[in-house]
């Protein structure tokens, strides 16, 4: 799932200006999952921004709500009320959900209250580590279901890079070398002769380098 | 009300929290109007949220009663609650409440005095001068512990 973090209340604080009522919008899946953006998460930045409002003495009417999923129009269209009633909409939702907000409230402005980290998973409560870069050209059969774009400092295809030691990335000895680990899973899986094989260079255009993508499903299109 | 004793919102862990205060409830003490109890299941679940609110209910403190460390009547509720409890106090100063509005007393069974020290600390700690806070200067072992605040 996408994975962020709630901004600093002096960064949100800054971007909500001068406004008078302020709508603090959460989302009920990846960033309410991550315990950057659900309704708790929502309902405490609302009482934070309205404590802190009162002891600046600033005239502010902050309420929250949760959509529960912020990136589709058909979610947030039920919130129109409460988003029409704000001067400023601050989203909890990741940037997709933030810019959702923005085409479909084009007369507020929407602002993210979160910065979208990564798409990743939970290692331990609390603990969220990256493990895909959406690159758009999946080779996870080949490196044992381990990312080695993601997981790579260097986004290797033909690792590992010679410089990791007793395991730790040379980058950041704080993570493993995930060649390494593609080397383990590839060794109990009993594959090892998939890491002596080649890789071709990486055609990048399906993943960020060619600008925004899009995918057309043509079969499911009104 | 005690109109000089400062507001404060008191959550308790209903076990290791709950005894401690109600011995010194026993020994005849009256806790002044101003402190409000609330009862939780476990410290733990006290987040930044209730917290908040109980700010803008109008609370000048918060202090937080639980279990000892290593005493825990669940399974390191206590442990959390002392995580979260940093992570809080952090919010707060962000919001502009200072750090010393917001106490941990993490307390042991039958220790009315220590709970009684703490409270008392914590409403001069916010009244700022401590001859206004002392909500227990009787004796316990004779059950005759009187409000001051």
């Amino acid at each position: 799932m996408i994975r962020a973090q709630q901004k600093p209340l002096v960064e949100i604080e800054s971007l909500i200006g001068q406004a008078k009522n302020v709508l603090v919008l959460g989302c009920g899946t990846c960033t309410a999952v991550c315990l950057a953006g659900g309704e708790k998460e929502a309902r405490t930045l609302a009482a934070a921004l309205r404590v802190s409002a009162q002891i600046k003495g600033v005239q502010r009417e902050v309420r929250h709500s949760l959509v529960q999923r912020q990136c589709e129009p058909e979610f947030v269209r039920e919130v129109e009320e409460e988003a029409l009633w704000a001067d400023v909409i601050v989203s909890l939702a990741c940037g997709i959900g933030c810019q959702v907000m923005n085409e479909r409230y084009p007369e507020r402005l929407t602002v993210p209250g979160v910065n979208t980290c990564f798409l990743g998973a939970p290692i331990e409560h609390g603990v969220f580590d990256e493990r895909c870069q959406a690159c758009g050209d999946c080779i996870l059969h080949l490196t044992g279901g381990i990312c080695p774009i993601a997981r790579c400092a260097k986004s290797m295809l033909n690792g590992p890079c010679g410089g990791s030691q007793h395991g730790k990335c040379e980058v950041n000895p704080s993570n493993p070398c995930a060649w390494q680990l593609i080397y383990e899973r590839l060794l109990s899986l009993n594959k090892l002769e998939l890491i002596s094989a080649i890789l071709p260079a990486k055609d990048w255009r399906s993943a960020r380098d060619g600008g925004q993508r899009r995918i057309v499903r043509e079969d499911v299109r009104l | 009300m005690d109109r000089d004793c400062p507001e404060v919102t008191i959550f308790s862990c209903a076990y290791c929290g709950a005894v401690p205060r109600e011995l010194a409830l026993r020994a005849g003490l009256r806790l002044p109007a101003s402190v409000h109890l609330i009862e939780v299941p476990c410290l733990s679940r006290v987040q930044a949220d209730l917290i908040l609110s109980a700010f803008e209910a109008g609370a000048q403190g918060v202090l937080l009663v639980g279990c000892e460390d290593h005493n825990c009547h669940h399974q390191g509720g206590n442990q959390r609650a002392k995580r979260r409890f940093a992570a809080m106090a952090a919010l707060l100063e962000q919001v502009g409440i200072p750090r010393t509005r917001l106490s941990l007393w993490q307390g042991g069974l039958g220790d009315p005095r220590a709970f009684l020290a703490e409270l008392n600390s914590f409403l001069a700690a916010i009244a700022g001068s401590p001859h206004q806070s002392q909500v227990a200067g009787g004796s316990l072992d004779q059950g005759a512990a009187e409000t001051t605040c």
